[in-house]
């Protein structure tokens, strides 16, 4: 039986190679975040395959659901066996030769300063609507390398439009952060729901502040190995103006999810 | 006396339901990583989705609903190493939502047995429990009328309902917060 000891000073191993130092979507220096990825229909691999991402790339992973892929953190989180295993059999290198297979400019790609907006999409094209996953073409590692398989010779009918990214470059991830950065912080209140007051926010926050609340949980967190403070708040998720949604429902690079007609209870 | 006391007690549940308003309630998220805990914050506060971050702290908010009543609902992350903080946010809830994914079928079974935990928490014997089953959008999840059992709801001794939900389109939420409206007005 492995220990969870063991199973960490694995991790750790696989962490510090030099192809997973960085994270796989934006590049981010020392990911401490892994997405282990079902393996799409079709593939060449049965086996889940991970790879290293960092915090905010990690939030778009999640929300692709986990018959896409399933998201754990390196220290905040317990790992089985099968996920060493994935990340053994994956790495970022390997992953990217299936994901980013027909990526010709990597240039495209965001960087650690990208708005979580542009970022996510990325992330949806890349693992979800797989824009740029090829099976034929992948790295030495992988199993794939089978002559003349080839599962994705009409890739570009599968998936349609073929500028639908090419127009979202370098110059619109840019546009789209400086968008954001003029809009983003515009905190039209929703009418429905009540504004909570900055003071109410503040006089909460400083219950927890107390001198016992943070004693009680000094004992538990003390061992726990991580960067971030658990017992402070988290910083308030960036509002979406009106100007991305409606970009964001113009373009067609959402993830697909599919409204349920009826839900029964 | 007595006549007074009930008069008084009368005048007070009236007084209270005009000014409804007055009351507020102290409600803890809680549920696995990756359930959807920030995301149905932020939808039932901003009535719009975030690109949401896993949460290692919390996220703490004041949800005004139907004019009516209000929550303090204090969303905790759910990393398998922060599960063991939640402990500290028990005091004084006087319910609890429990984040069920419905499509990540592999971990019901943790989810159970965190639930199963916080049911026998004292601090939490008499807490209402509202159970959102969500991203009932997604493919293959599972349904809120199959998941009570998986969860091992029957069994509870608190006070329980089931709604199942999507919290990135809002869908099931209203529905959610009704009956919690619902059950705290009528506990004393």
């Amino acid at each position: 039986m492995t220990s969870q000891k063991q199973l960490k000073q694995l991790l750790k191993q696989l962490m510090n190679e030099p192809d997973n130092s960085h994270c796989v979507d934006c590049f981010d220096k020392r990911p401490t975040w892994a997405s282990i990825l079902v393996p799409p229909p079709g593939a060449p691999f049965t086996e889940p395959m991970g790879c290293f991402m960092c915090y905010h790339c990690s939030g778009a992973h999640r929300r692709m659901g986990t018959h896409i892929c399933f998201v754990r953190s390196t220290n905040l989180d317990e790992w089985k066996v099968k996920e060493i295993n994935a990340m053994q059999r994956g790495g970022n290198k390997a992953v990217n030769a299936f994901f980013e297979a027909t990526l010709k400019d990597k240039t495209n790609k965001p960087d650690k300063n990208t708005d979580l907006e542009p970022r996510s999409e990325f992330i949806y094209q890349k693992y979800q609507h797989r824009r740029w996953y090829d099976a034929s073409r992948n790295s030495n590692e992988s199993p794939a390398n089978v002559a003349g398989f080839d599962p994705f010779s009409n890739q570009e009918n599968a998936f349609g439009d073929e500028d639908l990214f090419a127009n979202i470059g370098s110059q619109e991830f840019a546009s789209v952060g400086n968008l954001n950065d003029t809009f983003g912080d515009n905190p039209k209140s929703p009418g429905v729901f009540g504004d909570f007051s900055a003071k109410a926010r503040v006089s909460l926050i400083s219950n927890l502040e107390s001198k016992e609340f943070k004693a009680n949980v000094l004992d538990d967190i003390a061992h726990l190995d991580i960067g971030d403070d658990p017992m402070s708040p988290q910083p308030k998720p960036k509002r979406i103006s009106m100007r991305d949604k409606l970009k964001r429902t113009s373009s067609k690079s959402r993830p697909k999810r599919r409204l349920s007609k009826e839900m029964e209870l | 006396m007595g006549a007074a006391a009930s008069t008084y007690s009368l005048f007070s549940s009236v007084f209270d339901r005009l000014l409804g308003g007055n009351k507020e309630y102290r409600i803890l998220m809680l549920g696995l990583d990756a359930a959807g805990k920030t995301t149905l914050l932020y939808r039932l506060k901003l009535g719009e989705v975030e690109h949401t971050v896993p949460t290692i702290g919390f996220n703490v908010e004041q949800v005004q609903y139907n004019n009516k009543i209000s929550f303090v609902v204090w969303d905790v992350g759910g990393q398998d190493r922060l599960r063991m903080l939640w402990r500290h946010y028990y005091e004084n809830v006087q319910a609890l939502i429990f984040v069920v994914d419905s499509a990540d079928i592999d971990r019901l079974d943790v989810a159970k047995s965190e639930l199963q935990k916080l049911v026998a928490a004292e601090e939490l014997k008499d807490a209402i429990i509202l159970i959102f089953a969500n991203k009932q959008d997604l493919p293959g999840c599972v349904k809120a009328s199959e998941m009570a059992p998986k969860l091992n709801l029957p069994a509870m001794k608190n006070q329980w309902f089931i709604q199942p939900c999507v919290a990135t389109d809002g869908q099931g939420l209203c529905e959610g917060l009704d009956w919690l409206s619902d059950a705290l007005s009528k506990t004393k």
